[in-house]
């Protein structure tokens, strides 16, 4: 089960990436535009844009391999008090885990990701200077969401610890 | 196989202060999915990630030479996806002192001196580079 505080890190957080791998060992990188966690605590599902990479699919039904990083800030278990936002943004775990099943994004995932994009612009046009339009293009209506069971989770905030299982 | 050579309009896109997206897969087949500060050009067919703590992304490149770098140029609504195979690992010379240089510019920056050590320049040839445009239009 996900614990409570990183579940709550996960509502907070802006960035997230995930990797696949094909059947040659090949690794994959996919860009995540928003994620939601089941109700049990359990499961992670993913929601990926009308672009999403034309290996996605195929990698996952071919092994089920799945791994997402989400970086964050403020909110995860390692928030400052006061918040610190230069550095707090630093916050990042990776979940772990086997494909389980997708389906066509709908209104509730866009919503979801509209959620994402708001929060992405508030914190990186300021920081990187990026537009308006840049930020929105990276967070259209999502095309697919993907669920998979949350297998293991590792602190990725970067430092000594990374690396570092977090017990579920 | 040709050699793959880098297109020379993403060289500016290494050096955007954007971090990349770096993918590895252990030898029993599970991918890994980290962030880096920035990737490096080292010539035309090879790239250099920094080896700090990244320890899982290490381990996997030793045990499977494959990764997949992901580097964005949001104001051109582009990613650079860069598949790379493993060339060689360095502790010193130009490469490496340049990498430790701007490492350190960029901890003093995010206030981590004490936790940005740069171990290894760890060098990889470029295996393919394609541009995904995802614009208003695409």
């Amino acid at each position: 089960m996900i614990p409570e505080e990183i579940v709550t890190f996960l509502e907070g957080a802006t960035v997230g990436f995930a990797a696949t791998r094909d059947a040659h060992l090949v690794p994959h990188i996919h860009f995540v535009a928003g994620w939601i966690v089941g109700d049990d605590r359990k499961t992670i599902t993913c929601f990926f844009p009308p672009n999403y990479s034309k290996v996605l699919m195929p990698s996952l039904q071919d092994n089920g391999q799945f791994a997402l990083t989400v970086l964050g800030s403020t909110s995860g278990p390692k928030a400052s008090k006061p918040p610190r936002p230069d550095v707090d943004f630093h916050e990042c775990y990776q979940f772990k885990g086997d494909y389980a099943t997708s389906r066509l994004a709908n209104a509730a995932d866009a919503a979801v990701v509209e959620r994402k994009g708001e929060s992405f612009r508030k914190l990186f046009v300021p920081l990187f200077g990026f537009s308006e339009e840049a930020c929105a293009a990276r967070f259209k209506k999502p095309a697919l969401a993907m669920t998979f069971p949350v297998r293991d989770i590792f602190d990725q905030t970067p430092g000594p610890g990374a690396g570092r299982r977090v017990e579920t | 196989m040709g050699e793959v050579r880098l297109p020379d309009e993403i060289r500016p896109v290494m050096e955007n202060g954007i971090p990349a997206q770096v993918g590895t897969c252990s030898a029993d087949g599970t991918p890994n999915a980290t962030d880096i500060s920035r990737v490096y050009y080292v010539d035309s067919e090879h790239l250099a990630l920094s080896n700090q703590f990244f320890s899982k992304t290490i381990r996997n490149i030793r045990e499977n030479p494959r990764a997949c770098v992901n580097l964005n140029d949001l104001e051109a609504f582009t990613c650079w996806v860069v598949h790379l195979e493993f060339d060689r690992s360095e502790t010193d010379g130009p490469i490496f002192d340049a990498m430790d240089m701007q490492i350190e510019a960029i901890a003093s920056m995010t206030g981590m001196s004490n936790v940005f050590k740069l171990k290894a320049a760890d060098i990889y040839r470029v295996t393919s580079v394609e541009k995904i445009e995802y614009g208003p239009a695409s």
